[in-house]
């Protein structure tokens, strides 16, 4: 019978590891957004094109230049 | 079906045909094309119509972020060229906002990462300062219509108490299974026996468990009842830490003297029930924030002149007597004397007025007005801090009443409870002293054990838990449950005007006179739409249809009007004055003249858009409570609010903030308890005076003045259902109230006379909770479905 304890004890480790992975993942933010991993997950991988564009950069110059 | 704008997905009357597409404004087709010039156009795959329109014309300046020391303040991280910030954006709500700002890269090289956090709407950036500056991107980000906005300190507060509170569910959570799984042995009939050295290791092991489930999980419990007991008030935690502490002694004592087997598993059940009750409850609405001060309308920064030299420097180090600059569209931080000549201040943040005010050189002006036109040139009077806005916000009464979590109701009842408790368990212990000495100290803690307040504890956490939520999904956000119980009491309603029962963005045009044909509502326009006046922007808008001409030797004379040369005709737009016509109807609402050439064509009578539904809403709270209307504007509308409130006592016209926030002291004077809806800056004060303040907003997520509760502006005509539905909820806390007491009754009546047993007990007290539980979330869900909400 001295075997249960051996075994409660065992298990109590072995949930004791998962209160600490729950701890973690609290801690590293891995419950604060439970709506954007389940969107970002279907966002297609696009080829990156490599040059930047500057003509974002002159229109958004534009754009506040208008604006003001 | 109706055409809506390929971008933003509103309706529109003109439309931009642009790329086969048809766009609702120019706005929109630019954003559009920066997406399309960078292969971006996923972004309108993924949802229909994603973007954001931009509504307003407001400029917003972000050099100050490039300032050395503001630059550390703000980021996250930042090592000399790479840094990390994380940005509030309010306008992200939808998964083509998530992809688009994940995939600022492609947009700009000097973006490393981005990554999106929806419930917070917020978005963490990393970016390589010599590609990009802080305010190059703040500025690119606006471009696209997400308008970013650094995180104030509550924000940043709020996600760290939420995270640690569900660590200590968690945890609570993990030793209530063990611990049950460890008493199991207890639950068995007598025939059913195991090594009794077997049970008492469980025993120990549960002991130990127990301790964190007390003093992490449980502590807050012991540190508010130990702060009220020290300022002498009785709150639900005392008896709560009462009988944790109770419970806790006697299994303790039961193990060691190995007498029984103790009530531990009560004891973790107790703390784990009660702590989703509070994570229930304290779920707020993280997106949304209700504490905002006025140094979140302000910018950061400011630029200040010294010798001829611009610096920029945060507004907290401005000092009186120091020149600041300030541009076009920025807010003037601090109450401060005009250098420049002459200038016009927006001051509908503040009063409400839309009209601009004329300030004259050597003019005193208030700090939260905004520059129109030219920069001008300042000298601060006071510091920001000793402000007249940051005065109006330091007014407050009552602050301790309103940041308890718990509601009233349940304080008061706790309060009697409490002392019935203490009252029965000393007295049968005194009785079983004199009867039975040996089972004196048993029943005193059984007493105590069994009257533990769990089901009392849980009913208004859940009840008005559940209540809040289901408020939250009709757009009326709560700032802490509680409020719904506040919500009841309410017997004065206090509306702001302007903003609150009118809506801001529309206004209601006609013409009076001769009507204009096509092409002179085309001239018209074309020279309204050179000015930034309120009352020309909305003849914009009510000429959409026209054409726009070229406008020659345009100039505007502030507070009167404007004119221009337009097409060979001499037009001019304003006061009667202004156009020299007769003044034909006193001042009943904002008029404005046209004049072209040597005829005077008529005027435009210009009123407030009134939300739909205003009169009905307004109309039903009128049949319980007291209904006053305050507005900061002028008079022109007494006749149509006199329709509706019949008692011309109750509507004020000419309101400062001052006066509103005075009105509301003095209906608090006379006994009443007052609600205040209003919107703007200017009903700050008035809605903290306020026993409920509730703040309309037309983008709840947008920054709005501090208040209890946020209401999308759509949904204000259901406010008296809200109210309603606010009243059910706080009788289904009394019934459950009454459902506790039952079961403590029961419970009582077996622990006074020395019979609790530790199986009735297991059985009673998850019981009670677990039904009152159930009891008022149905209910209340219930409750909710009758009535559309």
């Amino acid at each position: 019978m001295e075997i249960i304890i051996l075994l409660v004890v065992a298990s109590l480790c072995v949930a004791l590891i998962f209160l600490g992975l729950f701890v973690w993942a609290v801690k590293t933010g891995q419950y604060d957004d439970d709506y954007s991993p389940s969107v970002r997950i279907l966002f297609d991988q696009q080829e990156e094109k490599k040059e930047s564009n500057s003509k974002i950069q002159n229109l958004s110059k534009a754009g506040k230049q208008a604006k003001a | 079906m109706s055409k809506t704008c390929y971008h933003c997905g509103s309706p529109s009357q003109s439309w931009v045909r642009h790329d086969d597409k048809d766009f609702c404004c120019e706005g929109c087709v630019m954003v559009y094309d920066i997406l399309k010039e960078n292969d971006m156009g996923a972004y309108y795959d993924i949802e229909n119509a994603p973007g954001i329109r931009n509504k307003k014309i407001s400029v917003d300046y972000y050099d100050y972020l490039d300032q050395e020391d503001i630059k550390r303040s703000v980021l996250d991280f930042y090592d000399g060229s790479v840094g990390r910030i994380k940005l509030y954006i309010p306008a992200i709500h939808c998964s083509s906002c998530i992809w688009l700002i994940e995939n600022l890269h492609r947009l700009h090289k000097g973006v490393i990462q981005s990554t999106v956090n929806f419930n917070r709407r917020e978005a963490a950036i990393t970016f390589n300062e010599d590609d990009i500056k802080l305010s190059e991107l703040m500025t690119l980000l606006a471009s696209i219509n997400y308008k970013p906005h650094i995180k104030t300190e509550e924000q940043k507060k709020s996600s760290k108490r939420s995270k640690q509170l569900l660590v200590k569910l968690g945890i609570a959570g993990f030793i209530f299974g063990n611990v049950m799984l460890l008493s199991f042995p207890d639950y068995l009939s007598e025939d059913i026996t195991l090594n009794p050295e077997i049970i008492a290791w469980f025993k120990w092991i549960s002991v130990l468990l127990s301790i964190p489930a007390m003093f992490y999980s449980g502590n807050e419990y012991f540190i508010t009842a130990w702060k009220n007991i020290k300022r002498g008030i009785v709150s639900i935690d005392m008896p709560i830490a009462i009988g944790i502490t109770a419970i806790f002694v006697r299994s303790l004592f039961e193990i060691i003297t190995n007498v029984g087997s103790g009530y531990l598993d009560s004891l973790t059940g107790l703390v784990f029930f009660l702590l989703i009750g509070k994570w229930y409850q304290a779920k707020t609405y993280e997106a949304l924030s209700f504490d905002n001060d006025y140094s979140s309308y302000f910018p950061l920064g400011i630029t200040r002149i010294v010798d001829d030299h611009e610096g920029i420097v945060p507004i907290s180090e401005l000092q009186s007597g120091d020149k600041i600059q300030v541009r076009n569209g920025e807010i003037i931080p601090a109450d401060a004397t005009l250098l420049s000549i002459g200038a016009s201040v927006d001051y509908s943040f503040i009063t409400g007025e839309s009209v601009p005010v004329r300030k004259e050189k050597g003019d005193l002006i208030y700090a939260g007005g905004r520059v129109i036109g030219n920069a001008l040139l300042l000298e601060v009077q006071k510091k920001v801090e000793t402000g007249y806005l940051a005065e109006l916000w330091k007014e407050r009464s009552g602050t301790n009443e309103k940041e308890s979590m718990i509601s009233h109701t349940l304080n008061v009842v706790s309060k009697y409870f409490t002392i019935a408790i203490i009252l029965i368990s000393t007295l049968t212990g005194l009785y079983w002293a004199f009867v039975d000495g040996s089972k004196a100290v048993m029943a005193f803690t059984s007493v105590l054990i069994i009257a533990c307040p769990c089901a009392l504890a849980l009913s208004v956490p859940f009840a008005f838990g559940h209540a809040g939520r289901i408020l939250g999904k009709n757009h009326f956000y709560l700032k802490l449950t509680a409020i719904i119980e506040k919500l009841t009491k309410v017997d004065a309603i206090v509306f702001d005007k302007t903003g609150t029962l009118t809506d801001p963005e529309h206004f209601e045009v006609e013409f009076k006179g001769e009507a204009p044909d096509h092409y002179m509502q085309s001239i018209i326009k074309s020279l309204a739409h050179q000015s930034r006046h309120p009352l020309s922007r909305a003849l914009v808008k009510h000429l959409e249809k026209a054409d726009t001409f070229e406008v020659f030797d345009f100039s505007e004379q502030e507070g009167a009007g404007v004119r221009a040369q337009i097409m060979n005709h001499q037009v001019k737009l304003g006061s009667a004055q202004f156009v020299q016509a007769e003044n034909q109807l006193g001042n009943q609402s904002a008029q404005v003249y046209v004049r072209i050439d040597d005829r005077v064509l008529g005027y435009y009578t210009i009123k407030n858009y009134y939300r739909p539904d205003w009169q009905k809403m307004l109309q039903t709270v009128q049949q319980y409570t007291d209904v006053h209307i305050l507005s900061g504007d002028n008079d022109a509308e007494q006749e149509a609010l006199n329709a509706i409130v019949q008692d011309a006592d109750k509507i004020h016209f000419f309101q400062t903030p001052k006066d509103k926030q005075v009105y509301v002291q003095a209906l608090k004077a006379q006994g009443k308890t007052v609600m205040m809806v209003g919107d703007g800056l200017n009903d700050v004060g008035a809605l903290k005076e306020a026993h409920v303040g509730i703040a309309v907003a037309d983008d709840v997520h947008q920054f709005s003045p501090s208040s209890d509760a946020i209401i999308s502006a759509g949904e204000l005509k259901h406010l008296p259902r809200f109210i309603n539905f606010s009243k059910v909820a706080l009788k289904i806390v009394y019934a459950s109230i009454v459902i506790s007491f039952l079961y403590n009754v029961v419970g009582l009546s077996f622990a006074v006379s020395g019979q609790l047993s530790p199986l009735f007990a297991a059985i009673l007290m998850p019981l009670s909770s677990v039904s009152v539980v159930v009891y008022t979330s149905l209910s209340v869900m219930m409750a909710g479905k009758r009535r559309d909400l």
